[in-house]
Order: structure tokens, then C-alpha cells, then sequence
């Protein structure tokens, strides 16, 4: 069990005119392997709470526990456990500073007083791991790096330290849709191969619902509920109540649902609606194969219509304005 | 790092805070003057009863107020302690001995009234700051000095420098706490080894701030560029300032207690109750 809260609250400047609760009773529980998104309007606590899983907030009231460390003491092992929860903050390129690329990514685990060769190695790994060519960048200045490059370099400063669980705060913020797409592409990657519990804020429905297998909703310091996607993004109140907006692919899902198309409802990934269209469209012409064997004929030549769906699915957001 | 309290305006709605910027600022530094002119202890105590007037007519919680005086507290402490031990001026009041530490009565009045002038001296300009917002403040002052620009001097210039800092005052204490966090998570350490590390260990926050002022100048450039601000010159207001009756009432309500200050201290008009005020001289 790496993380778990119970009646997690905090109260920013507690006894002053500007008092305000930021948690109230958050009980939370991130199983081992778990991909979470936290979503949540602005100022309802996600980052509050992020930031309590490295002790870079303290607990106030309640109990945090990360991967068996106990956080409620105020001596704690801080470098064990920030090695242990890497966090990504907003923006995190604005925090590089280092004279080359290599130094910066290596400023982590120089921290934790890691032996230098040992250094080297993890900072060619994590590189290589964000996708950047070792060699090409080890010795630039990351001030002269791209946005998107910088981005990458923060990541890999923060993957330098192999922390078992990642923290993200609006990974893709401020990036063009493939630049977004390649975070998360590499977040994806980063899961797989190095560190398997991900929690990632987000407001972007479409990245939430296509990478998380929990979504825990937020909302004015509270804990809503944590509920898998395919489940939230069909449970209409939940919706309606905290303002949140249905991911690309379930709205083009419950377009075709209401045209008369037999899908599910509650298709979160476009490759689950792509072939859901597929499967309902073949469902289709075989029970119309055995009455009318020419419009059959007809219908299947609209199968490789479905390319123009699942070109629709891709473009995602702006498409799906059609199908309204 | 939130107590770099220059931007502690104090936001509600009262009578002082709708008071003409201009008219506080001078009254501030008229102000400043008069407490120059206590030498009673029945005068610092009329200065406290019209600060405390004037805080209950700001609605600015008295706490917020004091808040002020603990910053300086060691000052007023110290200075205390040091008048009244080195103080070497009358021989027959001496109140205690002991070696070469004497403490005479003189020297514990002479450093009572020090202290709260230094109080006195810190509650009225944080009044003024908790009721006035930097930008009001700054826009005062360029009003004032407006006689200055006739002698070239670039005042308009110099105000919107002072607003533009103040205003980017709470924005960099903000990144800085970002930039702390981030590299707290990335395991540094700001708060070990000597004096040499620790500066070390501020250039991981220090650079990146730098860089972040540098990116927003220059986006702030672009921004007022882009909206065409071409200095003072044929610039008009969108908050013109005028006075009003309550600024008359504010101006002759000072008047009053700066007139009666004077009184005390001179007795211009041989009045019998004024001795009687300020027994012994004190």
C-alpha cells in the first residue's frame, strides 16, 4: 500500500483573518500499480494534498502514510521519502538552473549523496527514459534547450532520484497537443518500465480518462469520490454537480448512442470506441445479411467508413462539435 | 517568506480608507514631524489614543495593526537596555548599583519615552500601508512630486518603476516558495552547514528566479508596448483623484491634535492645567 490518508485535513495561516481550509477529511487510498488522476476545480485541494505526500506540506490533522513511512512526526527520513515520491510540479521547467543539462538532472540524486559514477549512470538513464539523446544534450546549457526539451529535462531530474511513485501536477499545462502527447506518452513509459504508482493532476478529461485507472474528484477541500472512469464519466450527477466535462470520446460515444448506434455508453479510450463502432456496425450487417442481401452488400462497403470515425476520435475535442 | 509584509494592506471599507491618497501621505509625514514634538508622557499618550482612534476608524483589526510592532521589537528592546546602561548623566537618582552597571531614574524615563516614540513612529506609517494599496500610494507620491517633472526630473518614470515593483512584490515571493518546494523535492537542503553552504545551496532557487524576473520584464514590456504606453507624456488617469469634504474634516482633525501636541509641549498661553499634566516635567 504505498499511500494512504485518513481524515486528512489542513487549514492555510490557521488562526489568522485569512484561515482557510484547504482539505477537510480526505481519506484516500493509491494501491500499488494504481495510474490515479486527481481532478478538480481550481483551489479544491489537489495540490494541497500532493503536496503532503512528500512532506513538503505537514500533516496537520489526520494521517498520511507513504509506503509504510508514517509522515505524522515531525523528524522524518526526508531524503528517503522524497526519494521515494518524486514529485513534478507545474511548470517544472522553471525550476532548472544548473550550467548543463547533466549537472541539473544529477542535482537529485547529488543530494542523497549517491556515489558519482553511480550518478552518471542514473542521470543517462533518465534521459534516455524522457527520450532525449544522452549524448546530444549531457553538456548544453538547459537554458537553450526547446520548451518541450526543458519540460523533459525537469522530468528527468525528478526520475533521476528512481522514486517508486510519481507525482505529477498538470504535466502537459502550457504544451502544444503533440508536445502533450508526447508527456504522455513518456509518462506512460515511465510507468511501465521504472516507477509503477502514478498520480497525476489534471484538468484535461481526455488525458485523465485515457491513462487512469482511478479518478479521485475533488471539490472544495473535499474527497468526492474516486471512482474508475468509465464509471464517473457516466454517472451524469457526479458530473452536473462539480462541473466536469465529459472526456471527447464519450461524448462522441453517447452521440452515436443517441443516433441509434449499439455501443456502450461509457467508453473512456478511443481505441474502445473505435472498436465498439467496428463491432456495432458488423452486428449491423449481419442482421441485415439473411432479409436483404443488397443493402448488406451496400453496408459493408461502409465499413471502411469507420477510418473517417476513428479519424474524428483521434482529432478528438474540436471534432466531436459535429457530433453534438 | 511571507512576512515581507510591504504590500500588508489590509482590505475592508472605512472612512480612512477612502481618504485621499495624497492628503495621507502628507498627513503621514506631518505626523512623523509631530512625534518629534512629545517630550511628555501625557503627549505620547494623546498620540496613542489618535492612532487608536484611527485604527478603530480603519476596521483594521487592532491585532493587525500591532502585528508591526513585533517586527521591531528587538530594536525598541534594545535600545531600552543600552540608554538605560549607558546612561552617564545625573549622580543623585541613582535607583540601583551594583559594579559598574548603575541605572538612574532619568535614564529609565529618557528610554520609556524612546521607546514609544519608536512605537509611535512605526503605527502611524502602518497605518497608513494598511489602509492605503501600494499602487494608491505610489500614485500619490508621483501627484505630489509633480512640481519635480518641471525641472526634468522623470517622475512619471520613477512612479511606475516604484508601482511596477511593488506590484511584483507578492508575484516573485510566490515563485520563490514554487522554486523552494521543487527543489526540496529534489532533496536539497537549505537549512545545514555553514554560512559558505548555505549560500551555496540558494543558487538552485536564486538562478531560477532570476531567469523567471527576466522572462516576466520582458513579457511586461511587450504587454505595455503592445498597448501603446509611451511614458507621461499625454497620459491621462483612470482614477482621478479628488478631494473631498472628509479630507478637509481628516486635515483639520490632525490639525487639532497637532495643535494640542504643541501645547503641551509649550504652554504658549500660560495655561494652569498644563503643568499639572505633566508632573515633575515628565
Amino acid at each position: 500500500m504505498p499511500i494512504v490518508t485518513e481524515q486528512l485535513s489542513y487549514v492555510y495561516s490557521p488562526k489568522s483573518p485569512f484561515a482557510k481550509q484547504a482539505l477537510n477529511g480526505v481519506t484516500l487510498t493509491v494501491a500499488d500499480g494504481d495510474f490515479l488522476g486527481v481532478i478538480g476545480h481550481t483551489g479544491s485541494g489537489k495540490s494541497t494534498l500532493a503536496g503532503h505526500f512528500n512532506a513538503l506540506i505537514r500533516v496537520q490533522s489526520g494521517r498520511v502514510e507513504v509506503d509504510g513511512i508514517d509522515l505524522r512526526p515531525k523528524k522524518l527520513d526526508f531524503k528517503l521519502l522524497r526519494s521515494t515520491v518524486g514529485m513534478v510540479f507545474q511548470y517544472p521547467e522553471y525550476q532548472l538552473f544548473d550550467e548543463s543539462v547533466e549537472r541539473d538532472v544529477g542535482f537529485g540524486p547529488r543530494n542523497l549523496k549517491i556515489p558519482p559514477d553511480e550518478i552518471a549512470e542514473r542521470v543517462r538513464e533518465s534521459l534516455e527514459m524522457v527520450g532525449l539523446d544522452y549524448e546530444g544534450v549531457r553538456r548544453r546549457s538547459p537554458f537553450e534547450l526547446s520548451g518541450g526539451q526543458k519540460r523533459r529535462v525537469a522530468l528527468a531530474g525528478v526520475l533521476a532520484m528512481r522514486p517508486k511513485i510519481l507525482v505529477l501536477d498538470e504535466p502537459t499545462a502550457g504544451l502544444d497537443p503533440r508536445g502533450k502527447a508526447e508527456i504522455l506518452e513518456l509518462i506512460r513509459r515511465v510507468k511501465k518500465y521504472m516507477c509503477p504508482t502514478v498520480i497525476m493532476i489534471s484538468h484535461n478529461m481526455d488525458e485523465i480518462a485515457a491513462n487512469c485507472n482511478k479518478i479521485a474528484v475533488m471539490s472544495g477541500g473535499s474527497l468526492v469520490c474516486v471512482l474508475p472512469p468509465e464509471e464517473l464519466f457516466t454517472r451524469g450527477d457526479l458530473l452536473k454537480e462539480h462541473g466536469i466535462e465529459m472526456p471527447a470520446v464519450t461524448r462522441i460515444a453517447n452521440a452515436l448512442a443517441d443516433r441509434g448506434l449499439d455501443i456502450p455508453r461509457s467508453l473512456v479510450r478511443e481505441d474502445d470506441l473505435v472498436a465498439a463502432i467496428v463491432a456495432a456496425k458488423r452486428g449491423a450487417i449481419k442482421a441485415a445479411t439473411p432479409a436483404k442481401p443488397e443493402r448488406a452488400q451496400k453496408a459493408e462497403n461502409n465499413i471502411p467508413h469507420t477510418d473517417a470515425v476513428k479519424d474524428a476520435a483521434k482529432k478528438g475535442g474540436d471534432e466531436c462539435v459535429t457530433f453534438r | 517568506m511571507r512576512d515581507v509584509s510591504i504590500g500588508q494592506y489590509y482590505q475592508t471599507d472605512s472612512v480612512i480608507h477612502r481618504l485621499d491618497p495624497r492628503v495621507k501621505l502628507v498627513l503621514a509625514v506631518a505626523y512623523i514631524v509631530m512625534i518629534f514634538f512629545i517630550v511628555s508622557f501625557i503627549g505620547y499618550a494623546l498620540g496613542f489614543l489618535f492612532i487608536l482612534i484611527l485604527v478603530l476608524l480603519s476596521r483594521v483589526p487592532p491585532l493587525q495593526v500591532l502585528r508591526s510592532l513585533r517586527m521591531i521589537l528587538f530594536l525598541i528592546i534594545f535600545t531600552f537596555v543600552l540608554t538605560v546602561l549607558f546612561y552617564r548623566g545625573g549622580g543623585d537618582d541613582l535607583l540601583f548599583g551594583w559594579q559598574f552597571i548603575k541605572i538612574y531614574k532619568t535614564a529609565l524615563i529618557n528610554a520609556s519615552k524612546m521607546a514609544l516614540r519608536i512605537m509611535l513612529l512605526v503605527l502611524g506609517p502602518s497605518v497608513l500601508t494598511l489602509t492605503t494599496t501600494p499602487v494608491e500610494l505610489t500614485d500619490a507620491l508621483e501627484r505630489l512630486l509633480w512640481p519635480l517633472a518641471k525641472i526634468k526630473l522623470p517622475v512619471h518614470e520613477l512612479a511606475i518603476i516604484m508601482s511596477i515593483a511593488l506590484r511584483l512584490i507578492p508575484t516573485l515571493v510566490e515563485e520563490t516558495d514554487k522554486i523552494i518546494s521543487a527543489q526540496k523535492a529534489r532533496c536539497a537542503e537549505f537549512d545545514s552547514g555553514n554560512i559558505f553552504k548555505r549560500a551555496k545551496a540558494l543558487l538552485p532557487v536564486l538562478i531560477p528566479l532570476f531567469v523567471s524576473s527576466f522572462r516576466r520584464a520582458d513579457e511586461l514590456a511587450f504587454a505595455m508596448d503592445s498597448r501603446c504606453y509611451r511614458g507621461a507624456v499625454g497620459r491621462t488617469r483612470m482614477k482621478v483623484m479628488r478631494l473631498a469634504l472628509r479630507d478637509l474634516f481628516a486635515v483639520l482633525g490632525f490639525c487639532a491634535v497637532f495643535f494640542a501636541v504643541l501645547l503641551l509641549t509649550y504652554n504658549w498661553f500660560g495655561f494652569g492645567f498644563i503643568p499639572l499634566l505633566t508632573p515633575g516635567g515628565y
